[in-house]
């Protein structure tokens, strides 16, 4: 791995944006629903990190989400990362396709994925059916609205940071 | 598309073709009507048939058995009830990794402890058997330490037996590593509030719980009660009318029924009252999904508890009676085998019925361990001594002898006759117990002193035939506890075989002519005479009030009639009783009864000891039998141990027996302080 | 041509072997992990909350006066009633010690509360849970009970330096054992948290309620703890049980669902109840 701080920017590029989903959970908690967003924040540094650098900065993202919250250890950090690998092999469509579109459709499938490890020994499948899809939706949501925002942020600290728009590999 | 060549032709001309469009449209129409017709077929015709099938499929009915009624006592006491008995189950299935780890290490043990080479091939079956009881302990030790309280420490272990049953028989089903988690605590909420919430859950250990028999007093009265089984019904009968009914209303199908295990009494008052005692079936009938889970319930009724049975029995009495059966304080005198009656005079009610030794029906509840079951089989304690166990009567039958004699006439109730050392009958002389004799003596005086000859001289002056009479006419070979209501046996455990011999019942049994000498050995209760404590018990009692019959009964019911099938008066002139009663009672003040004597209750009754042979050695029957109080009598019992010897004897070895039954008969309240 | 999916296979198998030597991994490093990034955020969710607390402090002081007189006149009259209070539970107090040294019976468990704000929530299917502004320099320990008044919010689930986690009676994982309103006989039912879906008002089950028990008419049945767990303390309001019960598939007894006490998605301060006492469950944990 490269020893380079683009994780980190990207990171800190991050983070407030987290805080601002953390304060979005915190008043919609009296319904139930949790937002989650870590999954969008991988969109746009896909484009500008190399892979190892990438999967350093989806780890991270996923274990700071997961410390917090009942999730099995490692569960969403993986989950991330496998999206984070994903992406970055398909940075051409990535570049091409809008970025909002894509950055919901990979928060909203990284929040299943997490759902399904989290809920997966609790038995109780009764309250499945209707929380999984919904909190999909939710996250669809968050993180196509927090792409265009966050995704510039990220992209302006990148770029002023000397990391150029990686052409496919 | 290059154009086809003439005279070939590659689509059909125009007549033919539409001949095969035809041909084709009628094909497709005909699956389609037919295809249709099924349809309209299966909506409209088989349309019920359909919707019964679904319903069958999603329809299911789940039967609660009522739970079982209590047994009281006559006071009111609690003698069986139901307690829900908490156990904690292990899931072997999440502690694989665990055991297979362990094993590992212990083998790594053992290989460095013993400097064994990497080729040893230990006993894995061993080493698995260990890890698996290591790793469950490990768990139970978890348990423990959150059980634990300054107050009271839990120390629950694994049990290596009951583990490999578990394994052997129900491995499927998770392991109940502690089967009773309030063991020893009549209130279990703090354990279970300490296992919700110190323990955190980790889905190895489960709580489970289920409705069991309580016997808070143990092993008392154990034979009476009996004890329950676990069983798929607790009354069959009921369960296949409610199935069938269920089936018709609700369109069931056989298999749309699941029944919630009961228990059924097999043996004892649990047994034979199994149907009062059962109650009613409770019921659910729902509907589930595909998934299985349940949707909503359609129709149900709540299971009603069974009726409650007030037996007899006087704790107080019943207490005492084991206690002074049981293992006294002296280490060096081991406890004999005996029993011990105590009737209600005036109705036949057994107010304690005690034989030693016994056993705890809370541990039978369940699925009886083949230890606990041999345990108690080897001692003997599943034998109901009182009314299984058949013996010769001994000197308690001169009293039938005595009655025989004086109201045949064969001799008067003041007549002295001059007993000797022995007096011979045909060849053989049948001694006396003193080897001087007891000169001339009455019947008063015989049944003080319980002298031999007397009764060997009115025995033979009676005949046998006499003899026979007067102890049938007494009962003592009739069946006894059944019902007076209704004929059935109100407990099932009682001898069959008594025998009151004559010269007919000799030659059946091919042992030859009747001689005088059977006459004589009749008449002091040894021979062929067989029968059992509870009978000598409700003979006392119908003497006591001058009948022939007491119909004895373990149900106590102050409204009801009582009827005493058989009953007549005993036929005594007045003299005849005084000296009949006089006789008891100077037994006890004078005789053999001594260690019946109570200060302030004048009690009439006399002692045995006759010869039997335990375990092909000849050792002695020790006997009590009486009523009291002697004018007026109330209570009535019988008391017989097993001698391992020839060195017990009716009054020293049965009298205390009998003695501690008075006592707590007198006073209840110092009974249970004790 | 090399497809992305071909490119893909190497890096895939590369994870999946992490993920392998992540799950073969001790417990500790896991732990570490997951402590290290709790306390990474923990100071931006204090100061967040800290925040919060400001802007709500600017609008209170800029609040007009008669308000402030009302509220300051209603603070005064609600002061004296629980002077008084105070004043009988005192002596109630003492009376209580006295009869106990009579009956040679030991104290209960005994609390020292710390007061504690919400830095955050968060509830979803699988958790409910708050992050306080009271961590392990403050005595709060694993496992303690953590109420509202006399209402039981929950226990706390997570022990950070200067913040902890505090599981929802109403969050799956959350179990202790109950008595409720109208049992004569006083058995202990166990409270259970469940999966609560969204929009629905979370709930957790109760059950082993025996079956002869029926709720009170027209009122609902409140759900007490035991204080036989040595848990929390005994006669705290968890909740109210549903008039429905239904009949559990197996076992004598019936199930029912309980709304929680607290208003627990909107609780703003808590008070943690530690023990004095170390207690079993923060070794079992």
């Amino acid at each position: 791995m490269t020893p380079s701080l683009g994780w980190l920017i990207a990171l800190g590029a991050a983070a407030p944006w987290i805080l601002a989903a953390d304060l979005l959970s915190d008043s919609l908690a009296p319904w139930g629903l949790a937002v989650f967003v870590p999954g969008a924040l991988l969109a746009t540094p896909a484009l500008r990190l190399g892979t190892g650098q990438a999967l350093l900065l989806a780890a991270c993202l996923g274990f700071a989400h997961e410390a917090r919250r009942p999730i099995p250890d490692g569960a969403a950090a993986f989950v991330l990362m496998l999206a984070m690998l994903v992406a970055v092999n398909w940075r051409g469509p990535l570049r091409r396709r809008r970025r909002a579109w894509v950055a919901g459709w990979m928060n909203a499938a990284c929040a299943t994925l997490v759902s399904v490890a989290t809920g997966f020994g609790q038995g109780d499948w009764t309250a499945w059916g209707g929380s999984v899809p919904l909190h999909a939706l939710v996250a669809f949501a968050a993180g196509a609205a927090l792409q265009p925002v966050a995704g510039a942020m990220q992209d302006h600290f990148l770029s002023r940071a000397g990391f150029p728009v990686l052409r496919e590999p | 598309m290059t154009d086809p060549s003439p005279g070939e032709e590659l689509v059909p001309s125009g007549r033919a073709n539409r001949r095969r469009i035809l041909q084709l449209a009628a094909i497709f129409a005909g699956a389609l009507l037919y295809v249709a017709g099924g349809l309209v077929f299966r909506q409209a015709v088989q349309h019920q048939a359909i919707e019964d099938q679904h319903e069958r499929q999603i329809r299911h009915a789940i039967l609660i058995p009522g739970s079982r009624g209590r047994i009281h006592d006559r006071n009111g006491f609690v003698l069986v009830d139901n307690k829900v008995r908490w156990s904690v189950t292990v899931d072997l299935g999440k502690l694989r990794p665990q055991i297979i780890r362990e094993q590992r290490r212990l083998l790594a043990a053992e290989r460095s402890a013993w400097r064994l080479p990497e080729a040893y091939r230990p006993d894995y079956d061993r080493l698995r058997d260990q890890a698996r009881v290591n790793v469950i302990q490990t768990h139970l030790d978890r348990v423990n330490r959150a059980l634990s309280t300054p107050r009271a420490q839990a120390d629950f272990r694994v049990s290596p037996v009951a583990l490999a049953r578990h394994l052997r028989e129900r491995r499927s089903s998770p392991f109940a590593a502690i089967e009773d988690l309030a063991l020893g605590e009549r209130n279990p909420g703090e354990r279970l509030a300490r296992f919700m919430e110190q323990l955190p859950d980790d889905g190895v250990l489960a709580l489970r719980s289920e409705v069991v028999r309580d016997y808070p007093e143990g092993s008392l009265a154990c034979h009476i009660l009996g004890h329950v089984r676990p069983s798929e019904s607790n009354d069959p009968e009921a369960e296949r009318d409610l199935r069938t009914m269920l089936a018709a209303e609700h369109n069931l199908g056989p298999s749309g029924f699941s029944v919630r295990p009961s228990a059924r009494g097999v043996k004892g008052v649990e047994a034979a009252y199994n149907r009062e005692l059962a109650g009613t079936h409770g019921y659910l009938i729902i509907e589930r999904n595909i998934a299985g889970e349940q949707r909503k319930v359609l129709a149900s009724r709540e299971p009603r508890q069974g009726a409650h049975i007030t037996l007899s029995l006087d704790r107080a009495i019943q207490r005492a009676a084991e206690r002074a059966l049981g293992p006294s304080a002296d280490p060096n005198m081991p406890p004999l085998p005996g029993s011990a009656v105590m009737v209600d005079v005036a109705t036949g009610e057994i107010l304690a019925l005690a034989s030693f030794p016994g056993f705890d029906p809370n541990k039978m509840t369940g699925r009886i361990s083949q230890e606990d079951y041999d345990e108690v089989d080897a001692a003997g304690g599943w034998f109901n001594r009182a009314t299984q166990g058949l013996y010769p009567p001994g000197s308690t039958f001169k009293i039938v002898t005595a009655l025989a004699g004086v109201r045949s006439g064969a001799v008067r109730h003041d007549e002295v006759l001059d007993c000797g050392p022995s007096l011979m009958v045909g060849n053989r002389a049948f001694p006396e117990h003193t080897p001087e004799g007891y000169g001339p003596t009455d019947m008063e005086k015989m049944l003080i002193i319980s002298c031999n000859v007397w009764n060997y001289v009115v025995g033979l002056r009676t005949g046998i035939d006499r003899l026979a009479a007067e102890a049938r006419r007494l009962g003592l070979a009739e069946p006894l506890l059944i019902s007076s209501f209704d004929g059935r046996p109100e407990y099932a455990e009682t001898a069959k075989g008594m025998v009151i011999p004559t010269p007919e019942y000799k030659r059946r049994r091919g042992a030859g002519e009747w001689s005088p000498g059977d006459t004589a050995n009749t008449s002091i209760g040894q021979g062929y005479l067989l029968t059992t404590p509870l009978h000598m018990a409700a003979m006392m009692a119908s003497i006591a009030k001058g009948r022939t019959r007491t119909n004895l009964t373990l149900i106590h019911d102050p409204g009801r009639e009582l009827t005493h099938p058989g009953a007549e008066p005993l036929g005594l002139t007045a003299g005849q009783r005084r000296a009949l009663l006089d006789g008891l009672t100077r037994c006890v003040e004078e005789g053999t009864g001594g260690p019946m004597r109570i200060a302030g209750l004048s009690v009439a009754a006399k002692t045995g000891t006759s010869e039997y042979f335990n375990e092909g050695r000849k050792a002695h029957l020790a006997w009590a039998v009486g009523f009291a109080p002697a004018e007026k009598p109330r209570v009535a019992f019988a008391v017989c141990i097993e001698g391992e010897d020839m060195s017990s004897w009716g009054g020293a070895t049965a009298g205390p027996v009998a003695k501690a039954m008075l006592e707590a008969w007198l006073n209840p309240a110092g009974a249970e302080g004790r | 041509m090399e497809t992305p999916l071909r490119r893909l296979r190497g890096p895939l198998a590369a994870l999946a072997a992490l993920l392998l030597a992540w799950v073969l991994l001790p417990s500790l490093p896991r732990l570490f992990v997951r402590e290290s990034f709790a306390e990474f955020q923990a100071p931006a969710l204090v100061a967040l909350s800290r925040t919060r607390e400001l802007v709500r402090h600017l609008e209170l002081t800029n609040a007009d006066r008669e308000t402030l007189a009302a509220s300051g006149r209603d603070l005064a009259r609600a002061n004296a009633a629980l002077e008084l209070r105070v004043l009988s539970l005192e002596s109630l107090a003492s009376e209580n010690r006295r009869l106990r040294g009579m009956l040679a019976t030991p104290p209960p468990a005994e609390f020292r509360s710390v007061v504690a704000r919400v830095a955050a929530r968060e509830s979803s299917t699988w958790w409910s849970r708050l992050v306080i502004r009271r961590g392990r320099e403050d005595g709060v320990r694993l496992g303690c009970p953590v109420v509202l008044g006399d209402r039981v919010v929950g226990r706390v689930a997570a022990v950070h330096l200067n913040t902890s986690e505090v599981e929802l009676v109403t969050s799956p994982g959350f179990r202790c054992s109950a008595m409720l309103d109208g049992d004569e006989r006083r058995q202990v039912v166990f409270v259970t948290g469940a999966p609560n879906p969204p929009f629905v008002g979370p709930r957790a089950d109760v059950t082993h309620i025996p079956r002869e028990y029926f709720p009170p008419a027209g009122q609902p049945a409140v759900v007490r703890t035991t204080g036989l767990g040595g848990l929390y303390p005994p006669g705290l309001r968890l909740g109210t049980l549903e008039p429905v019960l239904t009949d559990a598939p197996e076992g004598a007894w019936k199930t029912g669902k309980m709304a929680p006490a607290a208003e627990l998605r909107n609780v703003a301060e808590v008070a943690v109840l530690i023990p004095t006492q170390p207690q079993p469950y923060e070794e079992l944990r």
